[in-house]
């Protein structure tokens, strides 16, 4: 039987050939798709060391002397003052957890302060680079940061609040491992007449969720380069988001001359800051839906058109016995031959592909994956045949043999 | 003046396994205005010849002359061209294209004639089939035809580009008898009227002994 | 002409789920290479008020590093407002020279109304409406000498303008931004965040900036007509040598990039220590343009093998009433055109009203979803587009089958063996 349907389909080579191609081309298309969609998702879903759910942010403004609307301060007061009936009044809310301060604090835009964290008389040996992220402990306890040894946030916060550094590890392999830094004595870019200490390691806070951490990170509550703090970050209760902005009474982000001028959820800046990820995902996935379509298309025409020809062959099968599930197999299995004929084609495509460097592997994929990519291409791949060939079989099955072979 | 002229004409169909001669040393002359029959049993080769003469195949030796032109030298354009302008052809089957309607089949060799204007096909169209009363017919598709229309049809499309020579295989085969008796008289009036020469393939012997000369063939030979 | 179309309809009649896999292959592979083309082409096509895109140079940053052996210094960013007009000011085949801010920044608003809002600020100096054509509803734009004096004064953008004040023309009245009052001296039409270099929704002269290398600020180029950029990098690339000169003091040099980048350029930027590579993300799009023709190309190829393998007899009787094989391969691709034509005019039609009612597919650099204007999908670069998209697919869909059919024997055609 089996041999039989193979010499059907060499006597079909020109048509099976082009399906060949056409399997080869979108085999090949649908690994990349298949293999970056899933790095995204794997990146995008992976564990994060940082929570920003139920988290509110906004920036900190300041009405500035030259400014009509400048109110002046008496001795005691200044623009760092103007932040505590502010925060109180936030702490007030009953929608709010938690109110902290932070500078380059959340992730979801891409800077990068760059950071360098020396040992005194050690500088050749150990040189970490990191993310400058500041925050005040409050902001450890809302982003809910954790420590690579179990460290709980509300822990972290404390060490932060004395006034000590908690750094992150990274995937960069030039760069030395944060647990070498722990409890030492360190200075950062290069200025050793600052003193700092390293109380734990956290993991990183990303850019964006798309990113590795391909630099380390470091938390501190003050920054030696800027000591105006630029967001005013709140945790609310859970769910309590939209509660909490309506909430908000004007004048009660504004003192003196500080103000608030809109408070954000940190989701929102998330989709807008990783609008070019979520587009390309929805590009790959667009094409490799169409390519799949096109598959479907393709087997749905080519076997249609089989079917038809082959009328009396099916007849006569028949005739002799065949049973409606016989004539589905068939065809199905001609199709799945074809695919099983262009899997080593498409293989070998990848492999090449790899080879030369076509595909940048850029998000660090594992070795793994690139199989198990090709596995689930394959089994896109065969499933919609199954379906390209189901409707032109569902037809070859109702085929009467008395009246087809009357025609004859 | 001879219009057809075949010298020693051989056909043989080569396989890897075997070898078939269905035309062997054929001689054939037909002459202006002449309509020949040419009779024999299924597979003696008549059809291989009509093919031959209506420079659709080409022989494996002989040479073929047809309007005093030896057609063995033309290139596939050249061909296609002589075939268009000095050839029409009716099928045993009729051979119509099921997607154009009668005015569009039967403009066909005008189509793939040089500077015959759209209104000048038109009219010869017209004309064609009103001499064949089948101006009524005009807009009709194919299939809404009756056997004898269709071969009627099919004449038209010979006969619009004013060719020579018709090749007719079996053109009343897929006929009743009154129908096929209508086809006949049609091919007569042709011959009579225009001068076409007409060479036609049949298994009908009444048929075959209305027309000027009888050529019998038996085994890929003419045998009279 | 006439016979092809009723060849189609014939065929579609006949042979409907081979028809329909052809028109729709077509009409899907046409759609997604309108897009992709109209995708890149919302962001290089000129249309107000960037109407000179295809004029433009921009220079937007500024790159140094440690001379070698003295450092590993490496650092770059923006312009600042010295370095732009040293490298950009007085450039021999420049029509006008602007100093802006490439992006816009969020501030808060408020005018008579009372409303607080946050609205997109831009900086721009008095050149900046000389190359970029917003239109003026009311007003003026501002002058040189308001840019240099720093005045307090804004065009705004007529939806900002009654937001703040509920009128269309508040020409000479005063609103708040980041509680610094502002006098509204002109009103613009609103302009669409796809131009991205001239959107703004409040325009502010640009502030003098006095920092060493580094700001936020651009140069906005228009050059003359008929002018080669290349003859604006090759200044260009010179005033760098001379910034090298005075840099070498402190023992840095500057990094040329391929500055001042045109408006493609501008579409593929990776950062401000990197030179764009233009040919990069060509080569990308041709890649996807490739796939998207290719595939539906062998679907279709196979589908009308199909189609064809039922007119055998027919081309045989076409043979032999004396068409040549060319007129044969002729009319099966013209055919065929009008059949890729068919599905490609409702791919068009799909991609523009994709492009005009689906959000997201257009976004602006900063975040902004938005539709374009129909006149940006819909025009002579994509109907051209899709033209040429519908003639390659059919020519490689229908070359392989023309020339089969062509070479069939007659005598064998006509009986169909």
């Amino acid at each position: 039987m089996k041999r039989k349907l193979f010499t059907q389909m060499c006597a079909e080579w020109r048509s099976n050939i082009w399906m060949l191609a056409e399997l080869l081309i979108v085999g090949v298309v649908l690994w990349v798709i298949t293999l970056v969609l899933w790095t995204m998702a794997d990146l995008r879903f992976s564990e994060k060391g940082y929570d920003t759910t139920d988290v509110y942010v906004g920036d900190i403004r300041r009405i500035y002397e030259d400014s009509p609307a400048y109110r002046q301060y008496d001795e005691n007061h200044g623009y760092k003052t103007d932040l505590e009936p502010i925060i109180a009044k936030l702490r007030s809310n009953p929608y709010v957890e938690e109110v902290g301060m932070g500078n380059n604090a959340l992730p979801y835009n891409y800077n990068f302060y760059g950071s360098v964290i020396e040992i005194p008389g050690d500088t050749a040996a150990l040189h970490y680079m990191g993310n400058r992220r500041i925050m005040t402990p409050e902001v450890v306890k809302i982003l809910r940061l954790k420590g690579t040894r179990g460290e709980t946030a509300e822990q972290l916060a404390a060490i932060v609040e004395k006034g000590e550094v908690l750094i992150s590890p990274c995937i960069d392999p030039d760069s030395p491992s944060p647990e070498k830094f722990l409890g030492r004595e360190v200075f950062i870019n290069g200025d050793s007449s600052k003193i700092l200490h390293i109380g734990a390691v956290v993991e990183g806070i990303q850019r964006s969720d798309y990113e590795r951490m391909w630099r380390g990170m470091l938390v501190m509550r003050e920054d030696p380069y800027n000591n105006w703090w630029q967001q005013l970050i709140v945790r609310v209760k859970p769910g309590m988001g939209r509660r909490f902005i309506e909430s908000l009474k004007p004048g009660d982000m504004a003192h003196m001359n500080t103000y608030i001028p809109e408070v954000k959820s940190v989701e929102t800046i998330r989709q807008s800051c990783q609008l070019d990820q979520t587009t390309m995902i929805r590009n790959y996935a667009t094409c490799g839906l169409f390519l799949l379509v096109a598959i479907f298309l393709g087997f749905l025409g080519s076997f249609w058109f089989r079917t038809q020809q082959r009328v009396p062959e099916i007849a006569i099968r028949k005739v002799n016995g065949a049973t409606d599930g016989d004539i589905f197999r068939r065809l199905l299995s001609e199709g799945l031959f074809l695919l099983a004929a262009a899997t080593p084609l498409i293989f070998a495509a990848a492999i090449a592909l790899l080879r030369s460097d076509v595909i940048h592997n850029g998000y660090g994929t594992d070795e793994w994956m690139l199989y198990a990519a090709m596995a689930v291409a394959l089994a896109f791949l065969a499933l919609i045949i199954s379906a390209g060939v189901w409707l032109p079989a569902r037809k070859a099955m109702k085929i009467n043999p008395a009246e087809a072979l009357k025609d004859q | 003046m001879n219009i057809i002229e075949l010298t020693d004409i051989s056909k043989v169909y080569r396989t890897k396994e075997i070898e078939t001669t269905a035309l062997e040393n054929v001689n054939l002359t037909v002459r202006q205005g002449e309509f020949i029959s040419i009779m024999g049993p299924s597979g003696c080769g008549k059809s291989t010849l009509l093919n031959i003469i209506g420079l659709l195949d080409r022989p494996t030796g002989g040479n073929v002359a047809i309007l005093g032109k030896d057609c063995g030298t033309l290139g596939d354009t050249a061909t296609a061209h002589f075939r268009n302008e000095n050839l029409g052809f009716v099928f045993q089957s009729f051979h119509l294209i099921p997607s154009l309607n009668v005015a569009a089949n039967v403009e066909l060799p005008l189509l793939y004639r040089k500077g015959v204007s759209a209104a000048q096909r038109k009219t010869e169209v017209e004309n064609v089939l009103e001499r064949l009363s089948m101006s009524h017919r005009i807009k009709h598709m194919p299939a809404q035809l009756s056997g004898g229309q269709c071969q009627r049809v099919a004449i038209a499309r010979a006969i619009v580009g004013r060719p020579s020579i018709v090749l007719a295989d079996e053109p009343t085969g897929n006929l009743d008898s009154r129908m096929g008796a209508e086809v006949m008289a049609l091919l007569h009036r042709l011959n009579k009227e225009d001068g076409t020469t007409i060479v036609m393939v049949t298994h009908n012997e009444a048929q075959a002994r209305e027309t000027d000369r009888i050529v019998r063939f038996f085994d890929g030979r003419v045998i009279s | 002409m006439n016979s092809k179309f009723a060849q189609i309809v014939y065929d579609m009649r006949h042979q409907p789920v081979i028809g329909w896999v052809t028109v729709i292959g077509t009409a899907l592979s046409i759609f997604l290479i309108i897009t992709v083309v109209m995708m890149q082409q919302v962001q290089v096509m000129p249309f107000a008020p960037e109407s000179n895109r295809d004029r433009m140079l921009y220079g937007i940053y500024f790159h140094k590093k440690s001379i070698e052996n003295t450092g590993n210094n490496d650092s770059s960013g923006g312009l600042s407002q010295k370095r732009a007009e040293q490298l950009y000011n007085d450039l021999d085949g420049v029509e006008h020279m602007s100093l802006f801010w490439p992006y816009t920044f969020a501030e808060d608003v408020e005018g008579t109304l009372g409303e607080t809002f946050m609205t997109k600020v831009r900086y721009a100096d008095a050149e900046f409406w000389k190359i970029f054509d917003h239109k003026l509803l009311h007003g003026r734009f501002f002058t040189e000498d308001e840019v240099k004096s720093g005045s307090d004064v804004a065009v705004l953008s007529e939806g900002t303008a009654r937001r703040l004040f509920g009128t269309d023309n508040p020409v000479g009245q005063t609103y708040q931004q980041a509680h610094q009052p502002f006098m509204v001296i002109g009103v613009v039409a609103n302009s669409s965040v796809l131009a991205s270099h001239a959107y703004g929704e409040a325009f502010l002269p640009l502030p003098t900036e006095d920092y060493g290398d580094w700001g936020n600020v651009a140069a906005a180029i228009l050059v003359e007509k008929g002018v080669d950029f290349g003859h604006i990098r090759d200044q260009v690339r010179r005033r760098y040598a001379e910034i090298d000169t005075e840099l070498a003091a402190e023992n840095f040099k500057t990094v040329y990039h391929e500055a001042p980048f045109d408006q493609e350029t501008m579409t593929c930027l990776q950062g401000s220590n990197n030179t764009p590579n233009v040919a990069d993300s060509r080569q990308m799009r041709y890649i996807i343009y490739v796939i998207l023709l290719l595939v539906p190309a062998i679907n279709l190829s196979s589908m009308l093998h199909s189609r064809l393998r039922r007119r055998v007899s027919e081309i045989g009787i076409r043979r032999a009433f004396g068409c040549t094989r060319s007129r044969i391969i002729i009319d099966i691709i013209a055919e065929n055109f009008m059949v890729t034509l068919i599905g490609g005019m409702l791919g068009l039609a799909l991609g523009v009203l994709f492009g005009l009612f689906y959000d997201g597919l257009y976004t602006a650099p900063d975040g902004i979803a938005t539709r374009p204007a129909l006149s940006m999908l819909l025009n002579t670069g994509s109907i051209a587009a899709a033209l040429a998209a519908c003639f390659i697919l059919n020519i490689i869909s229908a070359a392989v089958p023309a020339w089969q059919a062509s070479r069939l024997r007659p005598v064998e055609a006509i009986n169909n063996k």
